[in-house]
């Protein structure tokens, strides 16, 4: 008896709320009412930064009268090409998207990507001239223009004011003082704050030992890239590479400055000395119980040279609305929006691209603070390198550095060849 | 068939009734048959059809190769470490998943005091869904983590359980096998409460100590469940797929990679459809092969330990 | 049976020296889950941790539901789950009736490609179907979670079932309803099927299990936070600058236990005989 009501309530259970019709899992409409929605994926699931992209869509759409409804679907970064590329498998790709420089090229090739440039032209006082031609490289081939960059950052130091002191030892701001700001003395110093203090020296954010553009800062300084300016060569078994990844790797595993593998460790919560990070990454501060700084990233043998990052918005072949989504692309990115984004990101057009223009868009950093940040783009910066098949070429890259350098008795000499080994296939097919 | 023992009146009558109990039951299996044909079977064919092709989704584009994915499985460095490590689960999950099953299922048969907390304490894991179970073990095996803590109180230096080699899959085995074996000790529990005393009674009065009787009288009883379960972490084994994803991604490089996890990581992370359904109708293929050589096997070991 | 009557009870120490270790492998993550859910992220980072939290935040669990819709992801892996079990009675009771006691011609071999439908792993189709879901406008709807799952997955594992608890039921029934003149429904519905009790208890346990564990197809088919379900919605808890939030994910996995453990020790005496009954001793 008792086992008989057991199932009858299991039943009721199931049926009640399958009757009840209006469970949001079984549909997917969206809202229709005559007019045209957009869809845009973006990997920020930040309250300003949707907020500041919604009130643009809102004056977009008042504008423009075919739009109804502009979507915003936020995802993380490492969720973005199986989203993206599900989404065109079930004929449901979003309108537009954030794209990192370095699938760039993937998508372009693939013809994944429309072009913008007509649509730009022939937008009023968008000013196309405006956009810094050296940072556009990416997204421009054979005339065309694949894509407009919202942000382009180089990577900062930040670091932990408060632990210095603590541990007595000279800060990255007091290296840079004494002009002594390379990766061997940071490496030093950290080392330092670790034996002090117990924490570590070093984080690389965002990093997890699978995500090799976080150690650009330091393989540029050193003058390495896992590959040659076009794409066709490894050169992960460089000279530049062994002595940029022997830093790394002594931080790590000799002088345990860095936190190892799989353990984690919280700058922004004020448990490490260091980190290397973009601008956007400020924001995790804005409740921090420490004093901290932030400086450009060490210099090595190849000098001074910046790591930068870049994004741009694209719109998709794959999407619905090719034209209004065009036209959401120009309104996005034209001088007076990309000036109003440039408080989160780093833009792209030379009439923005000094420090004041953006302290006075940002209001949380001062031009002082900005200076070095807007010489690491126009002058000493350098976009992360791009492959064909970005997504392979990042996977045999990342799993190879993981499997035969981060380890802790690993020989360089004979584990770079390996890597190679590893994305020599990936790159020439 | 089981009308042949019916007494039949007439030959057209019984046809008749024949014909009648072919529709009934047809019309009974239709709803499984036509659902599992729709989708099962379509989607074993259309898998195939994509492993013949190379699939570039970005670009939208689909061309025929023949058999080219699955010449390159033979030649993918990867493969060399990934098919032994899905192996692996595969036998010790099953064989030590079933030995522990059992061991635990005849240590709490006993009439112990408080028997029957420790019967729900040790299924609680099996209640936690397998995400839960693994996100929870990520800080456990971390470094410095929970159980370096432990180990340290003892004065041991954890070793990087999440490093690769033998140890990290041995710990995936743990956290597989701690998660599943409580719902395993339940069935071989409620089998070991189905052997008629009778027969252990009688076993004793013909002298048998403990262990005699185990091995003669109650293995042999419950040998049907203690199949069921087997098969069932055979299954399983194949999927150990949440705790690769959740904790090393098949890392450092693919050495705690399995099969199923590559299937995901090619088909929806590099977007190599045609590949991945290669390794997806390798994987079919395997697990096919497994289960048709347990299944014959099946009858000589039960007869023999059965009847 | 009952072994045990000769043990001393000093020979019992041992055993419960093994029952407790293995209890503590059973209990420890689960405590240090609720431990951690009550966790600031540096102090779960802390070495060595401590089991007591030093300052307790209850914030974890108003973050909880202030980042996903997480009570809207509890009731879609309910439903789910659900209509999985409603689909799958629906399915294997009959095709397991008809292939135990009905046998119509080529039921074997209807029986052996159900068989071997049990060992196809998720894995190995989901490429196809999603494709076919994309095809049927199904992606990011719950259709093929419950659809796929019941007819490729549980329905045939409990047609199996169903088709062994008939079996063992005896066929004189059969005859006396024939003479009864019931109807061959009536026979199935008011005589065989009420006897098959524990083994639709068996068959709902399983059910609900394997759909309330599902990760791969909801991780591939879902993408609207408000469709997720359980497990996919757990992996969530990130933030895209700072990385995962421990402590927000742990109390997310501590809300998604504890509801089970109590509809557990419910319904403990049915689980367990819907675990250990019908279909598995043939």
């Amino acid at each position: 008896m008792q086992r008989r009501s057991f199932l009858a309530s299991l039943g009721a259970a199931a049926l009640a709320p399958g009757l009840a019709g209006c469970l949001p899992g079984f549909t997917r409409d969206r809202p229709d009412d005559g007019g045209i929605t957009l869809r845009m994926t973006m990997w920020s699931s930040s309250p300003e930064h949707l907020a500041l992209f919604d009130e643009i869509a809102e004056e977009f759409m008042a504008e423009n009268g075919a739009v109804t409804n502009i979507e915003f679907e936020s995802l993380t970064l490492d969720q973005l090409d199986m989203v993206l590329t599900t989404g065109m498998t079930a004929g449901d790709a979003p309108d537009l998207t954030w794209l990192p420089v370095e699938s760039s090229l993937e998508y372009i090739d693939a013809g994944a990507l429309l072009d913008a440039r007509p649509t730009l032209s022939a937008t009023d006082g968008y000013d196309l001239e405006d956009l810094a031609p050296d940072l556009q490289e990416p997204w421009r081939q054979g005339g065309r223009q694949y894509g407009v960059p919202f942000s382009t950052g180089p990577f900062i130091m930040y670091f932990n004011r408060d632990l210095y002191r603590e541990a007595g030892v000279s800060s990255p701001a007091d290296l840079i003082a004494e002009d002594d700001w390379t990766w061997e003395s940071f490496r030093e110093v950290s080392k330092q704050l670790t034996d002090a203090t117990g924490y570590p020296g070093y984080v690389v954010n965002d990093f997890d030992f699978q995500n090799w553009t976080r150690l650009l800062p330091v393989m540029n300084a050193y003058g390495a890239s896992p590959w040659n300016e076009d794409a066709t060569r490894c050169t992960a078994d460089s000279p530049e590479m062994l002595e940029a990844l022997g830093v790394f790797n002594g931080m790590v595993f000799e002088d345990g400055s860095s936190p190892v593998p799989g353990q984690q460790a919280d700058f922004w919560g004020g448990q490490a000395g260091a980190t290397t990070a973009f601008l956007g990454s400020s924001s995790l501060l804005e409740g921090a119980t420490f004093d901290w700084d932030i400086v450009r990233t060490p210099s090595g043998p190849a000098g001074d040279v910046q790591a930068v990052g870049q994004s741009a918005i694209v719109a998709l072949t794959a999407g619905e609305h090719h034209e209004a989504a065009l036209d959401f692309l120009a309104y996005l990115t034209n001088r007076e929006n990309a000036k109003r984004i440039s408080q989160f990101f780093p833009p792209a057009r030379d009439s923005l691209l000094n420090p004041e223009v953006l302290a006075e868009s940002s209001g949380l950093l001062t031009a002082e603070d900005l200076e070095p940040i807007v010489e690491s783009i126009t002058e000493r910066g350098q976009i992360f390198p791009v492959a064909p098949n970005g997504a392979s070429v990042a996977n045999a890259l990342d799993s190879s550095l993981d499997e035969f350098v981060y380890t802790p008795d690993s020989d360089l000499d004979e584990a770079l060849p390996k890597v190679c080994s590893a994305i020599e296939p990936v790159l020439s097919a | 068939m089981s009308t042949q023992t019916r007494p039949t009146p007439t030959r057209g009558r019984a046809s008749g009734r024949e014909k009648g109990r072919n529709l009934f039951g047809y019309l009974l299996l239709t709803p499984q048959m036509i659902a599992f044909t729709a989708i099962g079977v379509v989607a074993i064919g259309w898998v195939i059809w994509l492993s013949l092709h190379h699939v570039n989704v970005l670009a939208g584009t689909q061309e025929f190769v023949g058999l080219d994915n699955y010449a390159r499985i033979l030649t993918d460095p990867s493969m060399i470490t990934v098919l032994p490590n899905t192996f692996f689960f595969v036998v010790v999950l099953s064989v030590a998943g079933t030995v522990a099953a059992l061991l635990l299922a005849l240590l709490l048969n006993q009439a112990l005091r408080g028997i029957n907390i420790f019967r729900t304490i040790i299924f609680i894991p099996a209640l936690v869904t397998m995400v839960a179970w693994a996100l929870v073990w990520s800080f456990i095996v971390q470094p410095e983590g929970l159980l370096d803590a432990l180990l340290g109180s003892v004065g041991i230096d954890g070793p990087p359980w999440l490093r690769g080699g033998w140890l990290t899959l041995v710990v995936f085995a743990v956290i597989q096998l701690t998660k599943n074996i409580g719902i395993n000790i339940m069935i071989l529990l409620g089998a070991l409460q189905a052997v008629p005393q009778e027969l252990i009674e009688a076993g004793r009065i013909d002298g048998a100590g403990s262990p005699r009787i185990l091995r003669s009288v109650v293995i042999p009883q419950i040998s049907p469940a203690i199949l069921m379960v087997f098969m069932l972490l055979i299954v399983g084994s194949f999927k150990v797929f949440e705790v690769v994803l959740l904790l090393t991604e098949g890392g450092p490089g693919v050495q705690s990679s399995v099969l199923s996890f590559e299937v995901y990581k090619q088909g929806f992370l590099l977007n190599d459809v045609g590949y991945a359904s290669a390794l997806a109708v390798l994987l079919f293929a395997l697990i096919l092969l497994l289960t048709t050589i347990i299944w014959q096997t099946r009858k000589r070991v039960i007869f023999h330990e059965g009847e | 049976m009952k072994a045990s009557k000769q043990f001393t009870p000093l020979r019992r120490i041992p055993n419960y020296l093994v029952l407790c270790l293995v209890s503590f492998v059973a209990v420890a993550p689960i405590l240090w889950m609720i431990s951690a859910s009550l966790k600031s992220p540096s102090e779960i980072l802390r070495y060595p941790p401590a089991i007591i939290p030093e300052e307790i935040r209850w914030e974890n669990y108003t973050d909880v539901f202030a980042l996903q819709p997480f009570a809207q992801q509890f009731l879609n892996s309910v439903v789910i789950m659900a209509l999985v079990t409603v689909l799958t009675l629906l399915m294997s009771i009959p095709a397991g009736y008809a292939l135990a006691r009905i046998r119509p011609i080529a039921s074997g071999t209807i029986f052996l490609a159900l068989l071997s439908a049990m060992f196809i792993p998720p894995e190995a189709t989901i490429i196809p179907l999603f494709q076919y879901a994309a095809a049927l406008g199904w992606v990011d709807t719950h259709y093929p979670l419950v659809i796929f799952t019941a007819a490729l997955i549980t329905a045939p594992i409990a047609t199996f079932v169903m088709r062994q608890a008939f079996l063992t039921m005896p066929a004189d029934f059969e005859d006396a309803a024939a003479i009864d003149g019931s109807g061959r429904w009536r026979t199935m519905l008011q005589i065989y099927l009420p006897l098959a009790r524990p083994s639709l208890a068996s068959v709902v346990v399983l059910a609900c299990w394997y759909s309330w564990n599902q990760f791969l197809e909801p991780l591939i088919y879902l993408r609207s936070p408000e469709k997720l379900t359980v497990p996919v919605a757990l992996t969530h808890y990130e933030d895209p600058i700072a990385g995962p939030l421990w402590g927000v994910q742990m109390a997310a996995t501590t809300l998604s236990v504890i509801p089970v453990l109590l509809v557990f020790f419910f319904a403990q005496r049915h689980v367990v005989a819907g675990l250990t009954a019908g279909g598995l001793k043939s």
